[in-house]
Parts: structure tokens; C-alpha cells; sequence
């Protein structure tokens, strides 16, 4: 204990020193600046900002990425809650009762609510790291692939609850999901899939084209349809700030959120994406009112934002001690380490405590600050909505499509997006939603090459799945779920039925 | 069918259709009130069976299946203990075809909700204005992709009157020159190839 105490305030002086506590700011601030942007997601914005930390000092610029890091994040959240554009995959849940807080003129409670959990979760977890991060580093390690896909399976199927339509279309949407992520060389035998004899496509398909298209041009293709061409208006502006009552139903939810995304965060991998759903999966199963979430629930803003916070921190421990990114922001601080010559894996907290330590303590840093930075200025990201829909649809239409191109400066990106537009147009009039395709395009990959991996280790044997103790447990969870799920769908049916005749 | 036990069974999906939350609800100016009313009084697309959302829905799913299928019919599967490249796309492609069937046959025994109206207007100039740019971005440069974005994109709505429709076009691609260019030096070729450096 006291050696945690010892450690932390090391960690301290060094994040608490006024160059790094500047450049911590600056990084939050430049970062949420950037992140707000439609279509610049956090890995965008960390990507273009990481040339600003080049020359400092490793502890320096690693501190300043980190406030990059979550300013970008919750300038991500911000843009989800106020125009409905996900900029990377935990996001997407964000948009799904953010964004209609914001139609019902609550864009204020939610931001203020994203930003107050996110710093709650944030500090949790920083202490998590801090007194259990090297032993729970070996959970990771029970994780074979066989538990990896049923923990997916587990969090796909949680991903049905996402939608509040039919079972069977939301399976077929994770299906359509996992179907976009095969796109591209398989790694494994290095054949091309589903390329339809296009180079541009050998490399798959990017979130960023996807989720704008399905989210943001669909969007905007349905509000101008709905309102011949005027655009929607949000209700008046309630408040800018939670209430008492929105304290209440929030502060569970972010419990929850964190103890979710911290623990699902360790795992090394798919983890720290299945964070942000699997919160909000679960308010959705816990919560008395299920039909309130997807109509601006407060506790599916909470708890989502909560777990991706807490998951994105707690992501830390595998990165650090196995050396295993779990998200493309984290293989970008990877790369950034290794540019001023650090090498991450379990010597760096006994070869270099100041800067491990020094890390840790600026994300608990980064979020306070990213707090006092952005409470001021939700009531300017509010006023955006008040701009005529007319003028505000076309700015991000240009700035969805900027972000998209320079990705890979490849205009064939602005082309998929322009086609998964219509897709998700396509869609939303089939009454099919397109939040469970995401998680399927995310989940894909690692769920094809551990189903494989498995396999391999035992021998051609499908039983592995149900006969190892951890994944026969999960995927009697996910059974379970998907039962309960199914079987009021059919009673309600029934008894809908009686009641006609 | 007419023997069906329940004849007003009704998938849970199409009871909250069309109008879904606040969000669905056509904030009411004029124009969009009548065309919706207007909508509603003909049936968008005859279909035999009493659900076509949910049928075009379940034979877009199949269809999906049916070309993933297709695509990887030489892909090879390998055996269980060594997987190769065609085993997954055949199952996920398999499993949505089984999906896509059952929600087309419950369209086809139960009522629910008819295919809604499209917005031709807002999807083709949407979809217009964003293919424009990305024809137009190598070659003529950010400013005239900005300008004509905005322009082909401003007929997907109300369109605004010309001055104002300038102002916006010059303020977005001024300030993504200023942004993206000056300030996040991204390499973005500014005017037209040859014109300029």
C-alpha cells in the first residue's frame, strides 16, 4: 500500500510539473478541437496530432498524447451525441441515446453526463491499474481462443439488444456486419475475399467510410426526407445541466459501466471495443424501463461512456505488460513510445517508474482537466444546433467527407461512403438497425481468426468451446440471453394475437 | 393463407414501425405534412403477403447470403482442425440466408408494416453530392471540390438562396484550406492539378 502511494505521487510530481501540466491541457484541448469535427474519430485525431509531441521529451510527449487522446475521445462523443456521427466503434452507442437526448433539446445533460462519467471511470480505473495491474495481467492470460470466441459470441449476441426491432434482423445485421469485416486479404492464407477484383479493396473496408455512411449520410438523407428538405428541429433547450433526477439514474449506470469496461478492458484484443456495447447491453437487461433506451435514455449516455473510458484505461495492463495493443489508438502510443525509444512490455515499470508512473498519474490528470476544460464549453456546442439545418448539413458533408479522404488520401473511401450512405438509407426503411452490423464489422476479424486458432489447437474438435470451463460459461450465458430475449417476443406475439380476436 | 390459427399475428418488429420515437416524427411544415399524408393514403408497393417492409427486408438478407455464397463457391474450406479462407464466409453467408428466409416467410403468414415511402430527392442528392467530391478532389483540387459539394448538396433540401449558398461555400472551403492545410499540414492538393503548384 504504501508502495502504491509511493508510486503514485512519483507519478504525480512528475505529470504535476507545470510543463507537463501544460502540455497535458494544450493536448486536451487541441484534441477535443479536432475530435469535435465530424468525421475526424479519435484515431484520426491522434494520428494527425502525433508530429506535435515529436520533439519533446518522452515523458512530455507522452503526457500530451494522452490528453490528445482523450480530448479527441470526448470531442468524439460530442459530435455522436449532437449530429449522430460515430467516429470510432465505442461511439456508437453513444450516438444511439445521445443523440436523441439531444433532439429532445438535452444535448447539454448528455455531454455534461458523458464527460462527469467518463471522469469517474477514469479515476476508478487509474486506481485499478495502480494496485492490481501487474497481477491482472495474467487474467488476460487464462484467455485462450476458445474463450475469445465466446466471449464475441457472448457480445454479439448482447449486441441484438442494441435494436429495439426484431431479434432475427438484428442477428441478420451482425451477419451483414461480419460479412463487410471478410472483405479484404485473409490473413491467414493471404487469398483475396469479396474484393470484387478491386486493389482499393485489399486492404478491407475502414470503420470511418462505414460508420459515416450507415450513420451520418443516412441520417441526413432521412432528415431531409422527414421534414421536405427544412431539416429537424430539436426541442428547445431544457437545460444545460443533469438534474437531481438525472444524477440518480445516472450515477448506477456508471458504476456499472466502469466495473464492465475495466474488466473487459484487461483482456487483450477484442476487449476494450466490446466495452462501451456490453454497458450498455446490460443497463438495457437491468434497467425496469427497457423501452426507454434509443428515446434518450440517460443511463445508455452513462454507462457506455463510462466503460469505454474505463476500458481504454484499463487497456493499459496488456498493453504494457504483454505489449499487445488492443485498438489502433493504442498501437499509435506504441508507436509513439518506440519513436523515443522505449520499448513497452513488463520491464518498463522497474526500468523507467517515472515514466510509467508519470503516465498513469496525467490520465488522471488528463481527465480532470478534460473536465474543467469542456463543462465551460458544452453551451457552445449546444448553440451549434441552432444553426439552420441548411447550412449545417452541407459543413458536414464536407467535413465528413475531408476526414474520410485523408484517411489514406484515397477518394475511393469517399466512394464507399457515398454507397454505405445509401446501404444505411436502405436499411433504416427496412426498419433494420444499423448499430449491431457495427459491432459484427468490428468483432469479424478477431472472431474468424480465434474460431480458427481454436480449432487448430484442438484438434478439429468443436467441443473445445463448450468443455473449457471459462468459454462453456460464457457461451451458457449467451444462450441464455438469447433465450431470454427471444421467448417475450413470442409470448407478446401470442397474447398480441388473442387480443385481436 | 386463410387457415392460419392466428390470422392477425404480427411480428413484434412492425408494432412500433414506422414512427419510431420523436425522431421519426415529421416536424410539420406544409410540404411534408401533405406529401406524407399523401403516402399514406396509397400503398407504396403492392407485394402479395401483408408485411412488405419485413418481406423486402428478408429478400434483401437472403440476397446478401445468396451473393456471399456465390463469391466464395471456389474458396477453399479445409477441414475443422485446419481452417482455410472459405469456411467462414460460408457459414456467415449460410446463416444469413437461413435469417433472411424466416424473416421473408413470417412476412409472408403475418400482417405488418408496408414499405414506406422513399425521399428520391434527399438520397440522390446526398449521394450525388458526396460522389461529386470524390470525383472531384484529386483532380481539381479542395477549394472546387468543397465549392461543388456544397453546391450539389445544397439541392438536397430547401435550397438556399444564392448569396447566402455562396457565403457558406466560401466560408467551408476557406476554412478547411486553413484547417487541414495550414494547420494539421495534411497533404491535400489545393486547386486543380497543373493550375497551380
Amino acid at each position: 500500500m504504501t508502495d502504491l502511494i509511493g508510486n503514485l505521487l512519483l507519478g504525480l510530481t512528475v505529470s504535476l510539473s507545470p510543463d507537463n501540466l501544460l502540455l497535458c491541457f494544450g493536448g486536451a484541448l487541441i484534441g477535443t478541437l479536432i475530435g469535435v469535427l465530424p468525421g475526424l474519430g479519435p484515431t484520426a485525431t491522434v494520428a494527425m496530432l502525433l508530429p506535435l509531441t515529436f520533439h519533446l521529451p518522452p515523458v512530455g510527449a507522452l503526457i500530451m498524447l494522452a490528453g490528445i487522446f482523450y480530448g479527441s475521445q470526448y470531442g468524439g462523443s460530442a459530435t455522436a451525441i449532437l449530429v449522430n456521427l460515430p467516429g470510432e466503434s465505442s461511439s456508437v452507442v453513444t450516438c444511439l441515446d445521445g443523440h436523441a437526448m439531444a433532439r429532445q433539446g438535452r444535448a447539454g445533460v448528455a455531454l455534461a453526463t458523458a464527460a462527469l462519467a467518463s471522469l469517474f471511470a477514469g479515476i476508478v480505473t487509474t486506481f485499478l491499474i495502480a494496485v492490481a495491474g501487474p497481477p491482472l495481467a495474467g487474467v488476460a492470460l487464462a484467455f485462450g481462443p476458445a474463450e475469445y470466441v465466446s466471449l464475441m459470441l457472448l457480445g454479439l449476441i448482447g449486441a441484438v439488444t442494441l435494436a429495439h426491432g426484431s431479434v432475427v434482423k438484428a442477428i441478420a445485421m451482425i451477419l451483414l456486419g461480419l460479412l463487410l469485416s471478410m472483405v479484404g486479404t485473409d490473413v491467414n492464407s493471404g487469398d483475396t475475399r469479396f474484393t470484387f477484383g478491386l486493389p482499393q479493396l485489399y486492404d478491407g473496408i475502414d470503420f470511418v467510410p462505414l460508420a459515416m455512411g450507415l450513420f451520418g449520410l443516412a441520417e441526413i438523407i432521412a432528415s431531409l426526407e422527414q421534414t421536405g428538405g427544412v431539416g429537424r428541429t430539436t426541442a428547445p433547450i431544457a437545460s444545460l445541466w443533469p438534474k437531481r433526477e438525472d444524477v440518480r439514474q445516472a450515477w448506477p449506470a456508471t458504476v456499472r459501466g466502469t466495473v464492465m469496461g475495466a474488466l473487459l478492458g484487461i483482456l487483450p484484443g477484442g476487449g476494450a471495443t466490446l466495452g462501451s456495447f456490453a454497458a450498455y447491453s446490460l443497463e438495457k437487461k437491468v434497467s425496469r424501463h427497457p423501452e426507454r433506451f434509443g428515446q434518450g435514455a440517460i443511463e445508455g449516455v452513462a454507462a457506455p461512456e463510462a466503460a469505454n473510458n474505463a476500458a481504454s484505461q484499463a487497456c493499459f495492463i496488456p498493453m504494457l505488460s504483454l505489449g499487445i495493443p488492443p485498438n489502433a489508438i493504442m498501437a499509435l502510443m506504441i508507436g509513439a513510445m518506440t519513436i523515443h525509444g522505449i520499448t513497452p512490455g513488463p520491464q518498463i515499470m522497474v526500468k523507467q517508474p517515472e515514466l510509467f508512473w508519470g503516465m498513469i498519474a496525467s490520465m488522471l490528470i488528463g481527465n480532470v482537466i478534460l473536465v474543467i476544460l469542456n463543462l465551460p464549453m458544452i453551451g457552445l456546442w449546444v448553440r451549434l444546433l441552432r444553426v439552420p439545418y441548411g447550412y449545417l448539413f452541407p459543413a458536414i458533408l464536407v467535413f465528413c467527407c475531408i476526414g474520410t479522404y485523408t484517411l489514406n488520401n484515397s477518394a475511393f473511401n469517399v466512394l464507399l461512403m457515398a454507397l454505405f450512405g445509401v446501404l444505411g438509407y436502405v436499411l433504416r426503411k427496412l426498419d433494420c438497425e444499423p448499430a449491431p452490423l457495427m459491432l459484427g464489422f468490428v468483432l469479424g476479424p478477431l472472431l474468424e481468426e480465434n474460431l480458427g486458432r481454436a480449432l487448430l489447437l484442438s484438434g478439429g474438435d468443436p467441443t473445445v468451446f463448450a468443455t473449457r470451463p471459462i468459454s462453456g460459461s460464457l457461451l451458457a450465458v449467451a444462450a441464455l440471453l438469447l433465450l431470454v430475449m427471444v421467448m417475450p417476443a413470442i409470448r407478446r406475439r401470442r397474447d398480441e394475437a388473442f387480443k385481436d380476436e | 393463407m386463410p387457415s392460419l390459427p392466428f390470422p392477425n399475428l404480427r411480428p413484434s418488429s412492425s408494432v412500433a414501425t414506422p414512427p419510431r420515437g420523436p425522431s421519426a416524427t415529421p416536424f410539420g411544415t406544409a410540404p411534408a405534412a401533405s406529401r406524407n399524408a399523401a403516402a399514406d393514403e396509397r400503398t407504396p408497393l403492392r407485394i402479395p403477403g401483408r408485411a412488405s417492409q419485413d418481406l423486402a427486408a428478408g429478400l434483401l438478407i437472403t440476397s446478401f447470403g445468396l451473393i456471399a455464397l456465390w463469391m466464395g463457391r471456389d474458396w477453399p474450406t479445409g477441414t475443422l482442425a485446419y481452417v482455410q479462407s472459405g469456411f467462414f464466409p460460408r457459414m456467415i453467408g449460410a446463416l444469413m440466408v437461413l435469417a433472411g428466409a424466416v424473416v421473408t416467410g413470417r412476412s409472408l403468414l403475418a400482417h405488418g408494416a408496408a414499405l414506406p415511402s422513399w425521399g428520391w430527392r434527399p438520397l440522390f442528392g446526398v449521394t450525388a453530392a458526396v460522389l461529386a467530391f470524390a470525383g472531384t478532389v484529386e483532380t481539381l483540387g479542395l477549394v472546387p471540390a468543397v465549392l461543388i459539394l456544397v453546391g450539389v448538396g445544397n439541392l438536397a433540401g430547401q435550397p438556399l438562396r444564392p448569396v447566402p449558398l455562396a457565403l457558406l461555400g466560401g466560408a467551408l472551403a476557406a476554412g478547411c484550406v486553413a484547417l487541414f492545410v495550414w494547420g494539421l499540414g495534411l497533404p491535400l492538393q489545393v486547386w486543380p492539378l497543373g493550375v497551380w503548384p
